[in-house]
């Protein structure tokens, strides 16, 4: 278990950015400040990350349960959820 | 002679902080369409002329970018990925930066002075550049990672950094909205006119307990939240006077724009006079978060079918149910800095729905409330819409301002310009991660 820091940083940037559309993003902006501004919009980068080939992980042949966000809220910071990422998602070969 | 074996001293430290394996990597994640990077620079821990210790982080950039032209809000942004928290904000023009003369032709390069317990060397680090121009173009994504080559600090695939488990807590509380809470606690008082020129205060308890849980379906995530919702007045017979219990289950595609969330409750009036049982599918259409910044909204659309098991009035006893129903969401939270009364924060909560019914549905008197002979029966569009102002004095405590007006199923008692003030508790619950 486990993903470098910097790919899970750019992996969450990019799909804070697909789900908020708010260009000009840092880590220590909240989510709510990076346009994910609502439950559905909080749930909705979950899944990005979590399941789009394109943006989320399984594009960098990474996988997450969506259930280590869950504690995820709207005031998190972005780089919060790039440690849980980094900290939680495996690479796909490793998964049984 | 005192002044030489300073500057000695401070070359000597400065000699072996650089000769210590660290340095900053760059990186910019818009490499397509961003020319400019943040690049090759050092991060020294030096001595300067005082006894105190600091880190200099030389930032070098391409010569595209005119940082003598840069806009005063422009500043760097310093955040620590190990512990997920902001460490620096520091004004490009702050005392504590300087650009380092160069030649027209060789890249800019800036150094900040950090105090020597700012940085951990076991963590990682990101540095931003917020407010920067591009040919005269704001720059949307200018970051680099500072990343500590010392071996065993280094995060990779097979090593990664340990990091601190994180603590159960309940968090976010008054922020959020009352659908993204598990513990939604709103005492609140209103006056009620029983008759003319006779009016008694009412107390209110809106309660809602949720307990959601993830989990992953074809690719898609699915989240599933069983529920229970009380709304009820000591007043008898007055308004708010219902309840429901449940499951809701959201499903997510992979646009984000679109949700699709299916409702499995039973709602009935507090004394469950009057109970029906519905399966309710609806799409949401959450609108781009940049929209109406801070500003949430979520149209949504769909309907609710069922029937009714429990009713005193009989034509309405045992009938179906088919509602079509629209509406909107809205949700907004303001921080603010501490204020002299303590309010850390406001938020705004809003919802209008309209309920389209195609079978006929009870409409209780609510001139008379428990007296069911005298209501009326009919398929008139039921609307109902709140606003809620919320003042919160601590993460998870606050005080509320709510106005209401419309009709709630299943009673569909109307609620005239209702106007309540209470306090609310307001939690999520943190899970512990595994």
């Amino acid at each position: 278990m486990g993903m470098d820091l910097l790919l899970a940083n750019t992996v969450v940037f990019r799909c804070v950015r697909k789900v908020g559309r708010v260009p000009s993003i840092t880590a220590s902006d909240e989510l709510r400040q990076a346009g994910v501004a609502s439950p559905d919009h909080l749930h909705s980068l979950i899944n990005v990350i979590c399941n789009d080939e394109f943006s989320g992980l399984p594009h960098e042949n990474y996988s997450l349960d969506p259930n280590c966000l869950r504690d995820i809220t709207l005031a998190t910071q972005i780089g919060t959820v790039s440690q849980i990422v980094a900290q939680n998602a495996a690479p796909d070969e490793e998964r049984p | 002679m005192r002044f030489v074996f300073s500057r000695l001293a401070v070359l000597a430290l400065t000699a072996a902080a650089l000769l210590w394996p660290i340095s900053l990597a760059a990186q910019s994640s818009d490499r397509d369409t961003l020319s400019i990077v943040l690049a090759q620079a050092a991060l020294r821990q030096v001595s300067l002329s005082d006894p105190t210790k600091h880190w200099i982080v030389q930032i070098q950039f391409s010569s595209a970018l005119s940082p003598e032209n840069l806009p005063p809000d422009a500043r760097f942004e310093l955040f620590d990925l190990t512990e997920g928290r902001g460490v620096a904000v520091l004004p490009v023009a702050s005392p504590h930066n300087s650009a380092v003369a160069q030649s027209p032709d060789l890249p800019h390069i800036f150094e900040i002075t950090l105090a020597i317990d700012s940085l951990n060397s076991v963590h990682s680090y990101v540095l931003y550049g917020v407010g920067f121009l591009f040919r005269g173009q704001p720059v949307d994504d200018l970051h680099a990672m500072l990343q500590f080559l010392h071996p065993s600090a280094t995060p990779s695939r097979s090593n990664p950094i340990s990091f601190p488990a994180p603590i159960p807590t309940l968090q976010e509380g008054v922020a959020a909205s009352k659908d993204d809470s598990d513990i939604y606690i709103n005492g609140e008082a209103d006056f009620v006119t029983e008759a003319p020129g006779s009016t008694r205060g009412n107390a209110i308890a809106e309660v809602k307990l949720s307990v959601p849980f993830f989990t992953n379906w074809r690719r898609e995530l699915q989240v599933f939240a069983p529920q229970f919702s009380l709304d009820a007045s000591t007043v008898q017979g007055h308004n708010p006077n219902s309840m429901s219990f449940g499951l809701t289950w959201d499903s997510f595609t992979p646009r984000p724009w679109l949700i699709v969330r299916k409702d499995f409750l039973v709602e009935s009036t507090t004394n469950f006079q009057l109970s029906d049982s519905i399966f309710a599918p609806e799409l949401r259409l959450p609108l781009p978060g940049n929209w109406l910044r801070p500003f949430a909204i979520v149209p949504f659309a769909g309907g609710e079918f069922g029937g009714n098991f429990n009713s005193p009035f009989r034509p309405s006893s045992g009938s179906p149910l088919a509602r079509g129903i629209f509406g909107a969401d809205l949700t907004a939270f303001f921080h603010l800095e501490k204020t002299r009364v303590g309010i850390k924060g406001i938020g705004f909560e809003a919802q209008w729905l309209r309920r389209v019914l195609g079978e006929p549905e009870i409409e209780v008197d609510s001139a008379n409330p428990g007296d069911y002979s005298s209501a009326i029966f009919g398929r008139n569009p039921r609307d109902h819409a709140f606003a809620k102002v919320k003042f919160a004095f601590t993460d998870t405590f606050g005080f509320t301002v709510s106005y209401e007006q419309g009709q709630l199923p299943p009673s569909y008692q109307f609620v005239h310009n209702l106007v309540k003030v209470g306090l609310l508790y307001q939690a999520q619950v943190k899970a512990r991660h595994q």
